[in-house]
């Protein structure tokens, strides 16, 4: 008897050993393909060693084929020649279920539907491989994952310092959600560039400025006699801007009919037109009229006097015209003037014989700008 | 004396091998199982009284015993199962084969007698008639073309004409299919409605045996194949992609058998491999003006708001003289995303601590902002590839701009595999009146092409 139970401590065993064995062999894994897979990482150049500004991170949407059973795991393998470049240190890393991504694709099967499930708390860690075996991360504590719905989960380094391969191009990666016997896998690419990157460098100046100046808005040429010698009088005008260049342009009033220059508004009215040609010689007894000069404000400077407005031949002036239309460039510049520069203007007039007492005037309106 | 062969569904040795032209696999598939379920515990029982030997064995031998005893039926079971080169002789039936309620789908001879099925008939790739019976087998189909990655040409012929003239690249993208194949058949003058089921194995019919899915198309075990998986050479090669699910680089081996009404099913024809792609994709970044249309340059990449295109505050918006040029390529099934992620969220000096910030906006009409726009895009056009869009923050006009934060935000996108892509964005900035005068006016953007496989 006591031979009978020895007998049956052994044959029992070696049975339950045998045929377990068996079970195993007959019912091996069932592996499917994964129906939907990307890996959305959040750095893509080659060689990055995950400390400070080269840190590495991930997001995984995973689409399974199969329905994989609760208490599973999700692992990330990559190639075998590329040890310790992914896991750049063994460790825990941070793992949180994502309920979507920016690389989603709307309507699809790779847009993610909801965060990975857990079964109890998820986990994360990356092993280094050597020979024989791969860089792995494995996200533990997954819950049962549905085909037909895509999960998301986000990795980023912790004790574990997740980082790039050394060469760019492209990197096979194995991502398989596992399950006891159950499991789906896919194998796909994914690419390193050798920069990544994009660098935008501005230079931001000042919005450019012109200041500008008269010196007087009011300015007496005295009395004139009906065909008498000519008056004259006079302001300055200041510049300076940042822009490229400014300018001076003037226009008049006149009579507000027919054309500028000083004007008797009270009866007898009468006019003492700037006239039609681009310069009057006062001088000259026959002819009377209004106009202007200004002086350069610098020689050495670019800034230059039109040339019906120069003053350098005495009892010349420029003529003027009315409204803004007519207004004409009298004083330009290019190029910036950081210090205020002035120029003179000057006025004349000249009565005709026929002008009758009185008081005439004339608004000059002055316009001054940037060139930017 | 004339031999006779006969079948029933419940005799216990395995016939499967001489069942046809009786059982469909499924039906062959359930009688095995049945099979090592009734015949590894018999000899166990026949044998039972051999445990008085084991009883006074030492106790290794015990152990020893006991695993032979199990492995033995085993072994015996796979030896008759395997056999190339036995013939029934002499068996006759006793009226046999129904119709199984659980399939539903096949049914036995009843007799079939004076068969002599003599191994010197076979070959692998024919078999000579036995029997009258056997006329009305189909012949056995051949593998046409079985394709995963050909690029250029294609032995397939009765696909699309972009498979015809381009190959499986031209339908899958580059490098051709990762998960996906064709095949078409070679029906050797079958009828037109002759079915036909395609077996698919990873190891050359070895060990890993599965079928193809008549409705999904992916590869099923053969527990779940059944009648349902048997098409017509035209509903097979209808479908662009006839075998789906596949694994990335891994070579298949399929192999066809034909069906032309009950007890009919043929040997499996001869054997076709390919093997799927690895998947590709492809990144690259270029830095070139708005002409760069070709052009390919090399990090780092750098553009820049100077000379003449120097920031303002409180101007009109201006846009950089170069563009960023991007290539993108893969044969991923769900095509690609390109994303953006900024570093400051805005182009930042650190001099003065101000920042034009990035938003989406219109900058004619914002007082202050940066931010990019798309203003090309070109890809390789094929029917059964994808198309590249910019996501509507990028595909404004005129000084309209999408942002670029601190978080990533998708630019371009396709649904569908890519052929050289190529894309061109602008970078728009508009300093506001209240942006200090600094020459390091700085923003780092990080792209990142995710291929969905």
């Amino acid at each position: 008897m006591k031979s009978l139970k020895t007998s049956f401590k052994i044959v029992v065993p070696t049975l339950l050993l045998v045929l377990s064995t068996a079970f195993f062999i007959v019912f091996s894994a069932q592996a499917g393909t994964l129906a939907a897979v990307y890996i959305f990482m959040s750095r893509l150049k080659a060689g990055l060693d995950g400390s400070g500004a080269n840190a590495v991170q991930f997001i995984l949407a995973i689409d399974t084929a199969t329905t994989i059973p609760t208490a599973g795991t999700i692992t990330i393998e990559f190639p075998d020649d590329e040890d310790t470049s992914w896991c750049r240190t063994i460790g825990a890393l941070t793992v949180a279920g994502v309920a979507g991504s920016a690389a989603d694709l709307a309507g699809g099967n790779w847009d993610i539907d909801s965060a990975l499930p857990t079964s109890g708390t998820l986990s994360a860690a990356c092993t280094q491989g050597g020979a024989g075996t791969v860089d792995t991360i494995t996200i533990s504590n997954v819950g049962a994952l549905t085909a037909g719905t895509t999960y998301g989960v986000q990795v980023a380094s912790s004790t574990g310092v997740l980082g790039t391969n050394g060469t760019t191009g492209e990197h096979e990666v194995t991502v398989t959600a596992a399950s006891g016997v159950t499991l789906d896998s896919k194998s796909f690419k994914i690419y390193l560039l050798g920069d990544d990157a994009v660098v935008i460098t501005a230079t931001v100046s000042d919005m450019p400025t012109v200041v500008c100046s008269i010196s007087s808005n009011t300015v007496n040429l005295g009395t004139l006699y009906p065909g008498g010698a000519y008056a004259t009088g006079g302001h300055t005008i200041s510049t300076s801007t940042t822009s490229s260049g400014y300018y001076w342009a003037v226009y008049g009033t006149g009579d507000s009919s027919t054309d500028a220059g000083l004007y008797k508004s009270t009866a007898t009215t009468h006019l003492i037109p700037s006239g039609a040609t681009a310069t009057l010689d006062l001088t000259n007894a026959t002819i009377y009229g209004f106009g202007l000069t200004l002086s350069d404000p610098d020689s050495t400077d670019p800034a230059t006097v039109a040339p019906n407005f120069v003053d350098t031949t005495a009892g010349t002036f420029g003529t003027i015209d009315r409204l803004y239309s007519g207004a004409k460039l009298v004083l330009s510049q290019s190029g910036t003037q950081g210090s205020a520069e002035n120029s003179t203007v000057t006025y004349g007039a000249k009565a005709g014989s026929s002008a009758p007492a009185g008081t005439y005037q004339e608004t000059v309106y002055w316009i001054c700008g940037g060139y930017y | 004396m004339a031999e006779r062969v006969g079948f029933e569904p419940t005799v216990r040795k395995p016939v499967q091998r001489f069942s046809r032209p009786s059982l469909s696999t499924t039906q062959s598939s359930l009688l095995r199982h049945k099979l090592y379920h009734k015949d590894m515990l018999f000899p166990l029982l026949t044998n039972i009284f051999n445990l008085h030997i084991i009883i006074y064995m030492p106790n290794i031998l015990r152990i020893l015993f006991t695993i032979y005893i199990c492995i033995y039926p085993i072994s015996l079971l796979a030896k008759e199962l395997d056999s190339p080169n036995y013939k029934i002789v002499g068996a006759t039936t006793k009226g046999g084969g129904t119709t199984q309620t659980t399939d539903g789908d096949y049914s036995a001879l009843l007799e079939i007698g004076r068969i002599s099925n003599n191994p010197r008939n076979y070959s692998t790739s024919y078999k000579m008639f036995t029997s009258p019976e056997e006329a009305f087998l189909p012949a056995v189909p051949e593998v046409a073309c079985f394709e995963t990655t050909t690029n250029g040409s294609s032995n397939c012929t009765t696909g699309p004409t972009e498979l015809t003239t381009g190959g499986m690249v031209a339908i899958c993208g580059p490098s051709g299919c990762y998960d996906k194949a064709r095949f078409e058949i070679d029906i050797n003058d079958n009828p037109t409605d002759t079915l036909y089921a395609v077996m698919i194995s990873t190891d050359n019919f070895s060990s890993d045996i599965q079928y193809i899915d008549g409705s999904s198309f992916w590869p099923e075990s053969i527990s779940t194949h059944n009648l349902s998986d048997f098409l017509t050479k035209t509903d097979w090669e209808t479908q662009v992609f006839n075998i789906q699910g596949l694994q990335s680089a891994t070579t298949y081996y399929i192999r066809i058998f034909a069906l032309h009404g009950d007890f009919t099913q043929t040997e499996p024809g001869p054997i076709s491999s390919a093997t799927t792609s690895a998947g590709s994709v492809f990144f690259d970044i270029d830095i070139e003006d708005s002409t760069g249309i070709s052009a390919e340059t090399t990090a780092p990449y750098t553009i820049s708001f100077t000379g003449a295109y120097e920031l303002i505050g409180g101007s009109a918006s201006t846009t950089a003289e170069d563009r960023i040029w991007l290539d993108g390529s893969t044969n991923s099934e769900g095509g690609f995303a390109i994303v953006v992620r900024g570093v400051n969220g805005g182009l930042k000096s650190d001099t003065t601590g101000q920042t034009i910030v990035s938003a989406t906006a219109d900058l004619n009409t914002a007082l202050d902002g940066f931010g990019i726009q798309s203003e090309y895009i070109d890809y390789d056009t094929y029917p059964y590839l994808g198309s590249i869009t910019a996501m509507t923050d990028y595909s404004g006009t005129g000084n309209y701009v999408g942002i670029v934060g601190t978080s990533a935000t998708k630019v371009y996108e396709s649904d569908a595999p890519v052929y050289n892509g190529r894309m061109a964005l602008k970078v728009i900035a508009k300093p506001g009146m209240d942006k200090s005068a600094a020459t390091d006016y700085q923003e780092t953007i990080y792209f990142v092409l995710i291929p969905r496989f």
